[in-house]
Parts: C-alpha cells; sequence; structure tokens
C-alpha cells in the first residue's frame, strides 16, 4: 500500500481571490475578472471565440489540446478580458463542444430519399455538387417572390445585414426571422415604444450590480433562465443587498432568488402595472427634471376627432409644451433628445402638467401626463389587487419602495408572448422604468456598448443620402427601412411586395390573422402557401423556403407550420443547420451548417449588450470536422443558383452594408483559387479587419494580434460612453422624436394608418387590456382545469437544439420531472388523485390540442395554475439523446396572435388534465 | 500550510447548473449517466416560516478532515494530501465500492469499463483524461490548480455562489466568512469534519 504524496508546485493562484481591494467598478462586478494564467499547459493553447447559445453573446476562451498531430476542444470558459461575461459561461455554453463531435451533427449535405414523404426523415447523404444541382434543377421554375427566405439563429445573432443583402441580391421580398412572434418583436416593440430600441435584449443590459430596487414581471429569462452577463451582475447586486422582489405564477429561478416573491395571478400583470404606474404619478415618484427635458411627458395633446387623445402640433408637426415661466404654449422641433429650446432657439422650461382647463387656440390643451394620469383612473391599487390576487397594500408598498428608490430596476423582458396585452405591458414596465430616469444611468438601463455606436454613427449619417443603410441604421430606424421596402412592390424589379404586406391588405382587420406590423413573422404564410394571396390579379403563391438556424417545428404553434411543409404547393424545402432538429425532417435538401467553435466569423463584432464597447469576433478553434458551409458562402452560392450569377450579392452587400464590391469578389476568388473553404466569407473577413482597423488607427495585422492573444479589442468605457453619448440625456433615443415616448408614435401611426382609434391594441398612452384565458366563460374553473404558464429552463436554449448534449441531458435527467414534467400543486394533484411521474394528457381547453405530459407535484406554483419548461419534447429519433425527453410545448400552443406584430399569445388559454 | 476548502453561497446561486457541466467537460465525467456527475446542483421547496420557497442546493465531496472513504479504502488508493484535497489513484485502485458506501455525502461513483471505452469516442481516443476504470469522485480539479487555475465549477460560476480558498491564508474571503461562524457544512455531526462551507449570505462588509 503505496501512499503517495505528490509535490505541489505553489502557483500564485489564489492572487486574485482578494476581493474588494479595488472598490467599485462601475457596470460589472469586481470578480468576473477573476483570471487564470495567460498561457494554459504547454501542451495546450486557447483560442477565442463568442458563444452560440442565446443573445447574451458571451465571450468566450476556448482550451485546445494537440495530441499525436490532431488537436480537439478540451474546454470551453468565458474570456477574463472580457468585461461582458469574464470568465463565466453557463451550462449550454460550457456544453457547447458537443456540438462539434456529436455524432449526430449533420455531416454531409443531405437529399431526401425519392418516394419518402416530408418528416419522414429519410435522407441520403450526398456531395456538395449534388445538393446545390438539386436545388437548382427544383428551383428552375420558381419565381423571386415565390421563395420565402427564414433566418434563424445564425442571421439573428450576426448576419442580419448579411441575410438582407441575399434577399435584396435574389429579388426576394419575403423574409421571416426568428424569434420574432415568439420574443423579439413581440414584447419588445412595447419597450421599443419607448426607447426606440430593436431588439432590447440584444441592445440593452440592467445594471444591476448598482441598483437598490430590483423588480421582474414576466422577466424570469433575463435572470434565471439563465443570461450569463445578467446573472453576474444579479449576483453582484445580492451580494450588496439589493432588495429583489418577482411576480411570477411559480416560483422561478429568479423568485428563488427574491426577497418576495408574489404568485400573480396569471394574465393580471398588466393589470398590476397599471395600478403601480397610477401610483407613481399619483405620489409623485418621479424625476420631474428628466420627465420634462427628455421625454414627451410635457407635450400638448388634445381629443381628435375619433375622441382618442392625439398630440397638438404645429403645421410642421412639431410639439407643443407650456412653457413655466411664460405660462405660453411653445413649439419644439420636432426631433431632439431634449425639450429645453424652442423651434427658435429660446430656452424653455416645460411644465408637466396644464393648469386646469387650459385653452389654447380655441382648444381644451392638457399634457400627455395630464392624458395618461386620467387614463390610469379606473385602476386603482384595490382594482389591481380584485385581478392580482395582490394585496392592495402590497401593490402600494411595491410602488412606494420602488418609486422611493434611489436606483430602481424593473426588469424589461425577453421572451413576453404569452398574452395579446404582452406589448401593453411592457410598455407600463418601461414608463415606470423611464418615470425614475432609469435610462443610461447607474443602477438603470444601460445601452450596450456596441449598439449605442451604431446609433452614434446613424446620427452622423442622418443627411448622407450615400449612407449604405445596414452600415447606418439601428434600433426602430431599420426596422421601419426594412419594413417599408418589403411592402413597397417598388423594391424590386419584378414588383410584387412581402406576401406578408399583401396578406395584411387583402385580410379584414378583425381576421384573427391579421397583424398591422408584421416583421418578419410567419403571419400571412399559410395564406400564401394555400394560394390565398393575389397580387395584380394573378396567383401569389408561396412554393419554396430556405431555413438556416431555426426551428418552427418545436417553436412556433404545432400545425401551422406541418402544414406549410406538407402542402402540394410547396416545391421546395432547404434546410441548414448543424443539428438534426426537428424542422429538418421537413426539408428536401439540408446543408451542414459549420458550428459556431470551427469557424472564423466573417466580420468583427461589437460585444453584445456590454456596456463597454470592445470588439470580438470568432477564431477557428480546431480545423473543421467535416466539409460544411458557412452561412454567407450558402448566400452566395444561391444567389448564383437563383440569378445566374454571384454579382447580384457583391452588389448588394456594396449597395446595403457598403463593402466595396470589386475588391470583395476579387479577394473571394483569389482565396477560392488557393482551395480556401468558405472563400467569401474570409474574403469579408479580410476586409472587415482592414476597415475596423483604418477605423482604430492601427493596421490589421495589430487588430489580429490582439484579438488573438485577448479574445477582445477594448475600444471604450462604459462610463465614458454614456458622458458623451448617454440616451436620451446627450444623444436622441432612436424614436420618431428623439425622446423617451411615453406617447408613442409608434402605435399613434400604426392606428392613424389603419384607423383603429378604438383599439386599445393600437392606443397612444398605457390602457387596460384583459388577458383573457377563458373567452366568453364566466363560470368556475372545472375540478381538472388550469391556467397555463410557461418558462426557460437554464439548461436549454431555442438557439440550435442543445438538448441533444449529454451534459445537458444528464443534467435534466437528474432534475427529473422538476424539469421536464408539468408542474401541479400538491393540493390540487392530491384531489384529482395524481402522484409524481404520472402520466397526464394536457388539453388546450380554446383548440383542443394536447400533449402528454408527466406530473410534478409541488407547492411552488399557484393552485390555479400549471408550469412546463420550454425547449423539450424533440421529436426527431435522429437527436438520439434528447428524443422525446418531456413534453413539446408547441403541441398546446394555439395559433392565436395579437393585432399588432403577430405575436403569439402562446398561454392565453386554460387546460384540463386527464390521466392517461 | 494550506488547507483548500470551498464556500457555497446559497443567496446567490440561481440553479443554472453551470457548474455541473463545467464540471463534467474538464473531467470528462460519464455524463451518459445521470448518476455520475462529480456535483450536483439540487433543486429544493423548504420552507421557510409560513412560506414555501424554492432553493437552489450545489454539493460535492467535502474533502472531510476525517474522511471515512479514505478510512475504508483497502488498497490505499484514495488518501488525504497535505493540502487537504481528498485524491484516488485510478491505478491503484480496484472498484470495490467500499469509499462509496462508506461517504456519509453519496459523493463517489465507480467510472466503470463501459464508461471508459465510451468516453473514447465521446471524448476523443487520444484526449483522454481517463484511460482506467476506479472511483470517481470531485478533486477540487487537482491538475488545474497546479496550473494556478481554480476550479472548473468555481471558474464559472455565473453567480459567484461557489467560492474557493485557503483556510490557512486569514486572508482569503472563505477563512474571512468561516470565522464569523455563519458558514455551516454539512451533516458535522458525523465527525467527518466536511471542507465544504454554506452561508445564507455572505456579510457585505467582508466582501
Amino acid at each position: 500500500m503505496a501512499w503517495q504524496f505528490p509535490k505541489m508546485t505553489r502557483r500564485s493562484f489564489l492572487k486574485n481571490t482578494s476581493l474588494g481591494a479595488v472598490g467599485v467598478t462601475l457596470y460589472r462586478p469586481n470578480w468576473i475578472q477573476i483570471a487564470g494564467p495567460d498561457h494554459p499547459d504547454p501542451e495546450d493553447h486557447f483560442a477565442y471565440s463568442i458563444c452560440n447559445y442565446c443573445s447574451s453573446f458571451c465571450s468566450l476562451r476556448i482550451t485546445v489540446a494537440e495530441r499525436k498531430g490532431k488537436s480537439r476542444i478540451m474546454k470551453l470558459g468565458g474570456n477574463p478580458n472580457s468585461t461582458l461575461n469574464g470568465d463565466k459561461i453557463c451550462a449550454r455554453g460550457q456544453s457547447g463542444l458537443r456540438q462539434v463531435y456529436s455524432a449526430n451533427r449533420i455531416k454531409t449535405p443531405l437529399i431526401r430519399v425519392a418516394g419518402s414523404k416530408r418528416g419522414e426523415m429519410k435522407f441520403r447523404s450526398a456531395t456538395w455538387e449534388e445538393a446545390w444541382d438539386y436545388i437548382a434543377r427544383k428551383s428552375k421554375n420558381i419565381k423571386p417572390w415565390e421563395w420565402t427566405v427564414y433566418g434563424g439563429w445564425s442571421t439573428c445573432s450576426f448576419y442580419v445585414p448579411h441575410t438582407i443583402a441575399f434577399t435584396s441580391a435574389i429579388q426576394c421580398p419575403n423574409l421571416i426571422t426568428s424569434p420574432t412572434q415568439n420574443c423579439v418583436f413581440d414584447g419588445h416593440l412595447g419597450t421599443n415604444s419607448m426607447t426606440g430600441n430593436f431588439v432590447v435584449h440584444g441592445e440593452n443590459i440592467e445594471d444591476y450590480e448598482n441598483s437598490d430596487y430590483i423588480l421582474s414581471i414576466i422577466g424570469n429569462a433575463c435572470i434565471g433562465g439563465v443570461s450569463t452577463c445578467r446573472a453576474v451582475r444579479f449576483a453582484g447586486a445580492k451580494e450588496k443587498g439589493v432588495k429583489v422582489v418577482v411576480l411570477d405564477p411559480r416560483a422561478s429561478e429568479t423568485a428563488a432568488k427574491a426577497d418576495e416573491w408574489y404568485a400573480i395571478k396569471p394574465g393580471t400583470d398588466l393589470d398590476f402595472t397599471l395600478a403601480m404606474l397610477r401610483e407613481m404619478m399619483h405620489q409623485g415618484w418621479y424625476d420631474e427634471d428628466f420627465l420634462i427635458s427628455h421625454s414627451n411627458l410635457p407635450f400638448l395633446v388634445r381629443k381628435n376627432a375619433h375622441n382618442a387623445w392625439e398630440l397638438y402640433l404645429s403645421a410642421d408637426k412639431e410639439p407643443a409644451v407650456i412653457d413655466q415661466h411664460s405660462g405660453q404654449v411653445v413649439f419644439l422641433p420636432a426631433f431632439s433628445n431634449s425639450n429645453l429650446r424652442s423651434i427658435s432657439g429660446a430656452a424653455v422650461k416645460p411644465q408637466l402638467r396644464a393648469p386646469a382647463n387650459f385653452q389654447h387656440g380655441g382648444k381644451t390643451l392638457v399634457t400627455v401626463f395630464d392624458a395618461q394620469y386620467q387614463e390610469l383612473e379606473p385602476y386603482t391599487p384595490e382594482w389591481a389587487a380584485d385581478n392580482t390576487g395582490i394585496a392592495a397594500g402590497d401593490i402600494r408598498k411595491i410602488a412606494r419602495e420602488f418609486g422611493t428608490a434611489k436606483s430602481p430596476i424593473v426588469i424589461p423582458g425577453w421572451s413576453g408572448a404569452r398574452y395579446g396585452n404582452i406589448q401593453m405591458l411592457r410598455r407600463v414596465q418601461a414608463m415606470i422604468q423611464t418615470l425614475k430616469g432609469g435610462l443610461d444611468v447607474p443602477g438603470g438601463w444601460i445601452f450596450g456598448g456596441d449598439y449605442r455606436e451604431q446609433v452614434r454613427n446613424m446620427w452622423a449619417q442622418k443627411d448622407n443620402p450615400k449612407a449604405p443603410p445596414l452600415a447606418s441604421l439601428a434600433g426602430m430606424p431599420f426596422v421601419y427601412w426594412s419594413a417599408n421596402a418589403a411592402a413597397n412592390p417598388g423594391t424590386h424589379n419584378h414588383g410584387y411586395p412581402a406576401w406578408a404586406a399583401v396578406h395584411r391588405d387583402q385580410t379584414p382587420k378583425d381576421s384573427p390573422d391579421w397583424a398591422a406590423f408584421p416583421f418578419t413573422t410567419e403571419v400571412g404564410l399559410d395564406s400564401a402557401i394555400r394560394g390565398k394571396l393575389t397580387w395584380k390579379g394573378a396567383p401569389y403563391l408561396c412554393k419554396a423556403i430556405l431555413l438556416n438556424g431555426t426551428n418552427p417545428m418545436r417553436d412556433a404553434p404545432e400545425g401551422f407550420w406541418q402544414e406549410a411543409f406538407t402542402h402540394s404547393n410547396m416545391e421546395l424545402v432547404v434546410v441548414m443547420d448543424v443539428m438534426p432538429a426537428d424542422t429538418v425532417a421537413y426539408a428536401d435538401v439540408v446543408l451542414p451548417e459549420l458550428t459556431y467553435l470551427e469557424r472564423d466569423e466573417p466580420a468583427i463584432y461589437g460585444n453584445g449588450v456590454n456596456p463597454d464597447n470592445m470588439l470580438i469576433t470568432r477564431y477557428q478553434a480546431v480545423p473543421p470536422a467535416y466539409d460544411n458551409v458557412i452561412l454567407t458562402d450558402a448566400f452566395l452560392k444561391f444567389t448564383e443558383i437563383l440569378t445566374g450569377s454571384p454579382e447580384p450579392y457583391y452588389q448588394s452587400v456594396q449597395n446595403l452594408m457598403g463593402i466595396p464590391a470589386a475588391r470583395l469578389k476579387a479577394l473571394t476568388e483569389e482565396k477560392r483559387a488557393k482551395g480556401i473553404k468558405n472563400p467569401f466569407t474570409m474574403a469579408l473577413r479580410q476586409m472587415d479587419f482592414e476597415a475596423k482597423a483604418e477605423g482604430l488607427g492601427i493596421t490589421a495585422q495589430k487588430l489580429d494580434v490582439v484579438l488573438r492573444e485577448k479574445g477582445v479589442y477594448p475600444v471604450a468605457k462604459a462610463e465614458e460612453l454614456i458622458a458623451n453619448y448617454g440616451m436620451p440625456r446627450k444623444m436622441a433615443l432612436p424614436t420618431p422624436s428623439g425622446r423617451a415616448e411615453f406617447y408613442s408614435n409608434l402605435y399613434g401611426q400604426l392606428r392613424e394608418q389603419f384607423g383603429l382609434w378604438d383599439s386599445p391594441y393600437f392606443s397612444v398612452l398605457a390602457t387596460h387590456i384583459p388577458a383573457d384565458c377563458r373567452p366568453g366563460s364566466r363560470a368556475p374553473m372545472a375540478d381538472d382545469e388550469f391556467y397555463f404558464t410557461f418558462g426557460m429552463v437554464p439548461v436549454v436554449s431555442h438557439c440550435s437544439p442543445n438538448n441533444d448534449f449529454q451534459p445537458l441531458v444528464g443534467i435534466s435527467k437528474f432534475r427529473g420531472e422538476i424539469y421536464t414534467g408539468l408542474w401541479v400543486h400538491s393540493a390540487r394533484a392530491g384531489k384529482l388523485g395524481l402522484k409524481e411521474g404520472d402520466k397526464v394528457w394536457v388539453t388546450n381547453q380554446l383548440t383542443q390540442q394536447k400533449a402528454e405530459a408527466s406530473v410534478h407535484v409541488t407547492r411552488l406554483v399557484r393552485e390555479d395554475t400549471v408550469f412546463l419548461y420550454s425547449g423539450y419534447g424533440d421529436q426527431n429519433p435522429a437527436l438520439t439523446h434528447g428524443y422525446r425527453m418531456g413534453t413539446a410545448l408547441n403541441k398546446i400552443t394555439p395559433n392565436f396572435i395579437e393585432p399588432v406584430s403577430g405575436g403569439f399569445r402562446s398561454q392565453e388559454f386554460t387546460v384540463r388534465l386527464e390521466r392517461v | 500550510m494550506t488547507k483548500y476548502a470551498m464556500l457555497i453561497n446559497l443567496d446567490t446561486c440561481v440553479g443554472c447548473n453551470a457548474c455541473m457541466a463545467a464540471c463534467a467537460m474538464e473531467n470528462q465525467t460519464p455524463v451518459w449517466n445521470p448518476d455520475k456527475f462529480r456535483t450536483y446542483v439540487y433543486d429544493e421547496e423548504i420552507e421557510v416560516g409560513d412560506k414555501i420557497l424554492r432553493q437552489f442546493f450545489p454539493k460535492l465531496c467535502n474533502h472531510c478532515d476525517n474522511p471515512p472513504c479514505v478510512s475504508v479504502c483497502p488498497t490505499g488508493a484514495t488518501w488525504k494530501e497535505a493540502n487537504g484535497i481528498v485524491r484516488v489513484n485510478p491505478e491503484v485502485c480496484m472498484g470495490c465500492q467500499a469509499c462509496a458506501m462508506a461517504c456519509p455525502y453519496d459523493a463517489r461513483y465507480a467510472a466503470d469499463r463501459q464508461d471508459i471505452s465510451q468516453g473514447e469516442a465521446y471524448y476523443g481516443k487520444n484526449f483522454l483524461k481517463r484511460t482506467v476504470p476506479s472511483i470517481d469522485k470531485c478533486d477540487f480539479c487537482y491538475e488545474r490548480l497546479q496550473e494556478g487555475l481554480q476550479p472548473a465549477c468555481v471558474e464559472t460560476c455565473v453567480a459567484h455562489s461557489r467560492i474557493f480558498g485557503d483556510l490557512d491564508n486569514p486572508n482569503d474571503l472563505i477563512t474571512r466568512v468561516v470565522a464569523t461562524g455563519k458558514a455551516q457544512g454539512l451533516l458535522t455531526e458525523l465527525g467527518t469534519g466536511p471542507n465544504v462551507y454554506y452561508v445564507h449570505k455572505i456579510p457585505e462588509e467582508l466582501l
């Protein structure tokens, strides 16, 4: 028996464990910069990249080992040099290397076996030549407008400009993106109306660490879902003793961290926030100086001919305020970040409230503040208490504690597509946040460094008619540009607008499948596929679809896409993905996408929501295991197939992104001649290195050296960026007026365009929209009937099916029914005779859709509510580890949309449980 | 001397399981078997006063002062180092599992022949850290410590819930927290002398 006491080399790993010595850093906890050594084990080396599993875009440092002439990714970790997430990444991030080494990964192009049906997952391996040739043959008679491009995760993360340029090159007016109807363009649009963002969670981060009060309302994804860069800051806040209050019908991960958890009745969050807003406005819990200077609360409004509130504007559409000094009405510039100078340049101090019965030009005028105050009158804490189940005293307490806190944060929220009223909820949340002036201040919502730079550049280019739109627009202005281009028949030579616009114009407004502003959604796709749309007398069909990195068979209401893919009019389905997601089974041709860890990126990016501005890109960690394509090169080849030449893509990239076509083409061909794979992507990369380096005043080589060594290139610190370009204090927000918009011009413009003066969905101010889970029924719920809620689980992300990776599968199996089961309160389960693990049918009472689930008996959910973690239930047997684990949520998700953006009303129903 | 120990702040753990995944990838554990992780995050319903709340509770080997697993090992395959880490030598371990039975924390599992051969395909034949079957458990990422790195779970913990340190260093955060008496080990009444401490909240003045 030999006892061994090996020698231990004493290294100074402990040097970084002394915390708190340096003092508070402004926008991230000190300890996320605890770094390991700069050099790994001599046999290993580091490569730097960006995680692919959610919009947090954590900076990665990858440990790569070389043994016997082969290299292998051994471990993923955060990059200690990045102030976004430091050396931290979540469980999905940690498991990401399994995407490279998964046996189930798509290795070669696949062509559906002749005679088989879409959905059967019957494919044969093919060469690239065969795959492209198949696509060429099948698409010969398909017109450009008969294509739909569905940009999924790869597009959404970094390739939006390249994807839009591609649709332009192939003259395709139809672009869908994911996850739009379930996340980005539903709830977010509500927040966007206040702040002018496009993708809130990709452009803002909450400065939890410097907050003294954090309120979460349908907000688990931000923290517990998990978002590493936010969790890191939230933990910093907890260490400092922040008060956390969470409203959630079940004990989410975030609720588990709360000082007060209120199990609010599902669907009544808006009722709560309206009462809270009312309380704050009544009690004066707001930053008046900020509001009169940088919001449109002091703007004058009156009731128009439709009895709807409308801005009182000059003939030149300039807004008006009452000047405190003179008591007179003064007009302000239509677009500005500030209300303190009139159109003539005179100093103004706007009044937040108008004197009673203020008359001007024969009209009674009030301020937006007054109008909103009036609208909120019925929404007392008592009224909200009745609806929410939260005591009026508690509602008042939360309003008071938030309202009187120094730096409160109400989490803006991520995936919000739950009820028709989710946008209004997020608008009211944004109002609550903005009432306290909590935009771009310590302990508030902070705009990301990269986004801020994009906005700054947009304003700088505002009067440059030659500015390429995809390199000079950000936030909602980008959305408007893109939406207008899609709806405009003149955009393409063929004169067809997007089927989304045609559907909107040919569908009655009160139809359940109508939406006013369906930006890159699938609203109308079914009409296009079925042949219900016409344009200029001719049928307007969708016959072909190209999807990349998106999984609508699992993420969208089931049934819709089942029909779409299998419809007789659908002639060609091309899917690009890494793993055999459920949607892959419905392809005719499958193109294997190169994994994020095996590729160099076509550009250098900003560091996501990091308030510091840092540049980052991906470096290939290991050589590609298979001959797979990067999205941008696939787009180039597609352009060649569909138009006869790759030229249009070089041209559209130049026109829309500002990258010179001639050089891009020359470099691409040069690299192709050298046998370099994905040469177009490499050419784009080289040119972006050159362009970014020039912007920094350094050489491309130097930029490369820094990025290889550190993984990030710091450009500017948050403190400096906010001091100079804080929005809206220093720089205009990308809203129509440049100010924080309590009176929403976004909704105002929509209501006018469509004449929807009475619809609360299009109200310019906050108003009540009830969630109605049991339309037309006042009967008490049945003994086996429940409200239905779902939420994000921290081991699955919607971006690429990673619940086939065994570390994550193992964790889910360890958690058992907590993760993969349906949460039922023990009192209800007892009455129904249900035990842990029992199988039940869960039936949507509005649509009779049903799914099988395993019961998890718990006290951590309201008695009248059941809860299911989303992201499970993969149905493709090719996903051998995650196959049929848990329940596929979208089996019971109804295809009901709200009328503004087509967001899914994905839990606005009740379910009944029945033992299987 | 050095006395490695871990502190877990229950106030901040958000139950994300990053630690479970990081440990598994770093130490090449048999992830195809959910019973064979070196560390687990338990997801519990607890009663605090009249409230029912949810709590996340990470657990791992406690690297005990008085480890029962070492006492029962017939081959000397497992021992406690001077720095406090309880280790296993896979070459010597004969897989009798007496240690696993003796551990009151259920911290050990058997990485058997099947796991080794599965590991070759899963982790890459030339890149294996585990080539012979044996009992396995947390070793506070012994190799990482040698390179000046923190244990993988500690490094990746997004919520700064896992904190690592040296109880013989009075300036270490973990030492200062333990000194307040507010941190507790598990099953201390058994006399194992666990070196993983749990605290409900770290006093702000220590941070």
